[in-house]
């Protein structure tokens, strides 16, 4: 193992609390070593599978920390708002088994601004001991008067002038700006109020950390701590990293993170238990686990702020739409800087699909005492889409026209202008998905005769007289590139060699493979740009030999599939230029196509087993590095994605919502979903189709879960039972059917053929993971809504729905 | 912290009482009452058949689970830590051949009895193959649990409808994949079962060796209720 190497000599024994730094660790244990600390590189193949159902994938938590191995545990705030009087370890540290206890100034935190704050940690040899010390901390909070509710903070705000408490604005305006005071001759508006609760992760705990202190000699016959490996699932671990060092006031150079596989559809570990575990790991010399319990469900990362939007629609009397205002606020919590991403994508998008002349958007985000909102990835688009959705719904009511009609009548198109100015270009194929959708049967009705099929699924039935059914079409669209984008980029490294069985392709990559089949996808791109079946992808030892830059949620498999592409191509062009002169012809004139060396007018055409040898002989090795940058402005050059000034570039998804209310018992059961989604490319198809799953998985539990209001830590409210029965998180008993249409494969490929093709790179790629999850998330959270309404005519505004207003 | 005397970590501390002299507390419990401490934690060995294998743990705090204790004493990771309060299904074990939560499931429940991981599968039946097969593209943080699961269900009942399929599987919180490729696995399995005219439980033919139960028949000279200490768990049961 190459620890030390990846520690440019830094001392960390030097900055640590001299009493801590000058005691002598008793059972001190050397850092232990892993054999095969990141996950299996496989993707999606045989192996990684078949090691996942035989429990054998090693997420964090399985990772052993060695001999000495300690617990850690977080005691969280109970009050949202409050002050520290009086922090007392002293107890907690006398328990025996207890190694470390920090509160308060020792972890950063001088006063409590949301309810779950992390006010203290423990590190013991037994969980239960763990958190026994930490009942022992005695902490003295002078409680304080909290805002929780983002309206009432907005409402006095704005009525004192005081704007202290409102972090963000943002406005936006097309044509006259939304001007509503002069309605027309026959035309309608539609006014509604729409509020989202703060959504729950049902998808477990917040996942484990397990930070290992690597020690050395200090060369004089004692140890030192030279620095700490952080095992954590991290889509991006140069973010992360830097995230833990600042926190813990080390130089990022003297922490190694080791990725480990993702659990659920988190977008990593929660970043309280990175930064306990790695103190309690410095502090202590030993390794520290922390697992997320249920308590750190909801106060770490859910960054599910509660929104309110007002909208108001205005068609004229044949459907167009002719005006839209828009006012929202979010609560961006604690830390309402992170909801800033929200707010723009909010803004730029909450109109959905649909064009419009005269557009005003207007957006807050507001500081509460509620937790920290953070970026809510694929929030943003299913918020625009349900509320977008809901407006052309009672828009299409109030002039008398059918739901369907107006969709297709104001459906938006390349070419259409954005609230936020920008054009969208490339291929908006919505009209093609609706087609989709729209040429799919209903499935049967009633319901029946099988009892779980009913609303309420099993223990709150009834009859199915009062069953009514509900249809709901959606559309969504996400936005790819924002218009601020700083620079992003990923590096790739390709190497064509051979060995005795043949030609053989390595890929060293600057991308994770978190176990969802990322390094599968570029072993694919690999395969196709070279013709090689042989391809082995891996991450470098020491991950600064191939730098990238963080990269935002959703354009992590673009970047780094170009890069990884580019490389490729590179290669391939050393490699035909060799057999060009070989077989005298122009390397401009050949190609390598399904496996195959080909010129362009079919005089050669040769399989790559063939013809790789003969270039491949001795310890011949074509080498080539490849890179993709992306920024939102700037020059665009070869290697360089920079969008046109004023473009965007969307995904889509066209969906149908089937459902079920017991307009009796007050239940509702999602029967169906039809999902058409345009996915760019499609290239490992159960990773998009998974994609697609989990994107409605979660939409399920987003609209139906009124228990996510249980556990809101505002307090506010409490939900009674969930919309679908008496359960509490949607079980596979309540899921709908998901009827996947085929992909359509072209938004990403009409980009790449107008934008990228003329600068030099070729073969569209996909759109990714998140992407299609954020959209599959979106229309189908609206479709829902949508068909809800239907069934029970009427218009709820509030998710998470509830059925009984 | 580091000058402490060693000693058992887990013999005096916090406010984890168990009453003095429960008398279906197994023989070997150590309980310990200081004078003025908070309370006592008390320790006990479990003998018990992982597995196949007879094993004993010494040492193993009242209050455990039965997760942790395979987990974190005997090393095996196969059934997950998920949300540590029996909602997610990802701790599932079989407790003689019974699935439970292996995190709301006391350590003490498992005495005298034979626990399954997925472990004893070791490198996969016919269930993982099909779950591999279907369900791969998730985490797979679930899968192992919803082994335990579909194997039980497949030795009730050999070829199940979709929504038998849904109704066992429903304790488990799967959020990286829709229920349809766990339905399309399960019948996968059901027929590669039937192909090879596989029957009957085959959740219970692991680990039921009549022949290692001998080392740990119950006690006769302990009263206390056995049966009792099984009902606390909770066997991931159709809801309703």
């Amino acid at each position: 193992m190459d620890k030390p190497s990846a520690l440019p000599g830094f001392l960390i024994g030097e900055q640590l609390p001299a009493e801590t730094a000058a005691a002598t660790p008793v059972d001190l244990v050397p850092a232990p070593t892993y054999a095969a600390v990141d996950p299996p590189a496989d993707g999606i193949g045989k192996l990684v599978p078949a090691a996942k159902a035989a429990g054998r994938y090693p997420y964090a938590a399985d990772r052993a920390g060695g001999p000495g191995m300690l617990y850690a545990s977080l005691a969280r705030s109970p009050y949202p708002h409050a002050a520290l009087l009086r922090l007392d370890v002293k107890r907690a540290l006398e328990i025996p088994g207890v190694h470390a206890v920090l509160a308060g100034p020792e972890l950063g935190v001088t006063a409590v601004e949301y309810r779950g704050q992390c006010v203290a940690v423990a590190a013991a040899e037994h969980p239960a001991l763990a958190r026994a010390a930490l009942d022992a901390v005695e902490i003295q909070y002078a409680p304080g008067e909290p805002m929780l509710d983002a309206r009432q903070v907005f409402a006095a705000a704005r009525r004192t002038g005081n704007d202290a408490r409102i972090s963000a604005y943002r406005r936006y305006t097309l044509g006259e700006g939304g001007d509503l005071a002069e309605p027309g001759p026959e035309e309608s508006t539609v006014m509604y109020g729409y509020e989202f609760g703060r959504g729950a992760d049902p998808a477990a705990a917040p996942g484990a950390v397990l930070a290992v202190p690597v020690t050395g000699s200090d060369g004089q016959g004692g140890l030192q701590l030279r620095g700490l490996d952080l095992h954590t699932a991290s889509s991006d671990p140069a973010r992360d990293l830097h995230a833990v060092a600042e926190a813990i006031g080390l130089p990022a150079t003297s922490i190694r993170l080791v990725p480990a596989p993702f659990t659920g559809t988190r977008a990593g570990d929660d970043p309280d238990l990175r930064v306990a575990a790695a103190l309690l790991a410095v502090r202590t010399w030993r390794p520290v686990r922390a697992e997320g319990g249920p308590a750190d469900r909801l106060a770490g990362d859910a960054g599910t702020p509660a929104v309110r939007v007002h909208a108001t629609h205005r068609v004229d009397a044949e459907g167009t739409l002719v005006a839209v205002r828009v006012e929202l606020v979010v609560d961006g919590g604690a830390d309402p800087a992170g909801a800033e991403p929200l707010l723009d994508e909010l803004c730029r998008s909450v109109v959905g699909p649909y064009r419009c002349q005269d557009v005003e958007i207007q957006g807050w985000v507001v500081r509460t005492h509620n937790p920290p909102a953070g970026p809510w990835p694929g929030g943003a688009a299913m918020i625009a889409a349900v509320v977008s959705e809901a407006q052309i719904d009672a828009a299409a009511a109030a002039c008398g026209r059918g739901p369907l009609d107006l969709r297709v009548k104001n459906l938006i198109r390349s070419g259409d202008q954005l609230p936020d100015g920008r054009r969208l270009v490339g291929s908006v194929p919505l009209p093609e998905l609706l087609t989709q959708v729209l040429d799919t049967t209903m499935p049967p009705f009633p319901p029946g005769p099988d009892i779980r099929t009913f609303p309420g699924t099993v223990g709150r039935t009834g009859e199915l007289t009062r069953v009514r059914r509900g249809a709901g079409i959606a559309l969504a669209m996400v936005d790819l590139v924002p218009p601020d984008l700083g620079e992003e980029f990923a590096t790739a490294q390709v190497a064509l060699t051979s060995d005795v069985n043949g030609p053989l392709v390595h890929v060293v990559t600057s991308m994770v493979d978190t176990g969802n089949g990322q390094h599968a996808l570029l072993r694919r791109v690999a395969r196709e740009a070279l013709g090689v079946r042989r391809v082995i992808v891996r991450r470098p030892a020491n991950p600064d030999d191939l730098p990238s830059s963080a990269i935002g949620p959703g354009r992590g498999t673009w970047l780094h599939c170009m890069a990884v592409q580019r490389a490729a191509r590179a290669a391939r062009a050393q490699a035909l230029a060799k057999i060009a002169a070989q077989f005298a012809v122009s390397p401009q004139l050949l190609e390598i196509r399904d496996g195959m060396v080909v010129t362009y007018d079919g005089t050669l055409s040769k399989p790559v087993d063939e013809v790789y040898p003969q270039v491949l002989r001795g310890a011949a090795v074509y080498v080539a590095d490849g890179e993709f940058r992306v920024h939102g402005g700037g020059e665009p050059s070869p290697g360089v994605f920079v969008p046109e000034p004023g473009t965007a570039h969307v995904a889509v998804a066209a969906y149908r919502a089937v459902v079920d209310a017991d307009t009796e018992l007050h239940t509702l059961r999602p029967v169906r979903v039809t999902a058409a989604q345009d996915a760019g490319r499609v290239l490992l198809p159960e990773r998009a189709e998974a994609a697609v799953g989990s994107g409605v998985l979660t939409a399920v539990d987003f609209v139906f879960n009124a228990q996510a209001e249980e556990i809101d830590l505002a307090g506010a409210e409490l939900g009674g039972f969930g919309a679908l029965g008496p359960g509490q998180f949607p079980t596979m008993l309540e899921q709908p059917e998901l009827e996947l249409l085929p992909f359509l494969e072209s938004s990403i490929g009409e980009l790449d053929s107008t934008m990228l093709r003329r600068r030099g790179f070729a073969a569209p790629l996909p759109l990714g993971y998140l992407p299609l999850r954020r959209a599959a998330y979106a229309a189908c959270a609206a479709a829902l809504a949508c068909a809800t309404r239907d069934a029970l005519e009427s218009h709820p505004t509030r998710l998470p729905l509830r059925p009984w207003g | 912290m580091s000058e402490a005397p060693d000693h058992d970590p887990l013999g005096v501390s916090g406010s984890y009482a168990v009453g003095a002299g429960d008398p279906w507390l197994p023989e070997g419990t150590r309980h310990e009452q200081p004078a003025d401490g908070p309370a006592t934690l008390a320790t006990v060995p479990i003998r018990c058949v992982v597995n196949g294998d007879p094993v004993e743990v010494p040492q193993v705090w009242v209050a455990d689970s039965l997760l942790f204790v395979l987990r974190e004493r005997l090393g095996l990771t196969g059934a997950k830590d998920g949300c540590g309060e029996g909602e997610c299904g990802a701790c599932v074990v079989l407790l003689d051949g019974e699935p439970v939560l292996g995190c709301l499931t006391p350590a003490l429940a498992a005495e005298g009895s034979y626990v399954t991981t997925v472990e004893a599968y070791g490198e996969g039946d016919e269930v993982s193959a099909a779950l591999a097969a279907h369900c791969g593209a998730g985490c797979g943080y679930c899968l192992p649990g919803i082994g335990l699961s579909v194997r039980t269900l497949l030795a009730r009942q050999p070829e199940p409808s979709e929504s038998a399929i849904r109704e066992s599987l429903s304790g488990h919180l799967c959020r990286c994949l829709p229920p349809g490729p766990f339905v399309d696995a399960v019948r996968e399995a059901s027929e590669t079962r039937a192909a090879s005219g596989l029957g009957g439980s085959g959740a219970h033919e692991v680990g039921l060796d009549e022949s290692q139960s001998l080392n740990i028949a119950p006690n006769p000279q302990q009263p206390g209720p056995p049966q009792a200490s099984r009902i606390a768990h909770q066997a991931v049961a159709p809801r309703g």
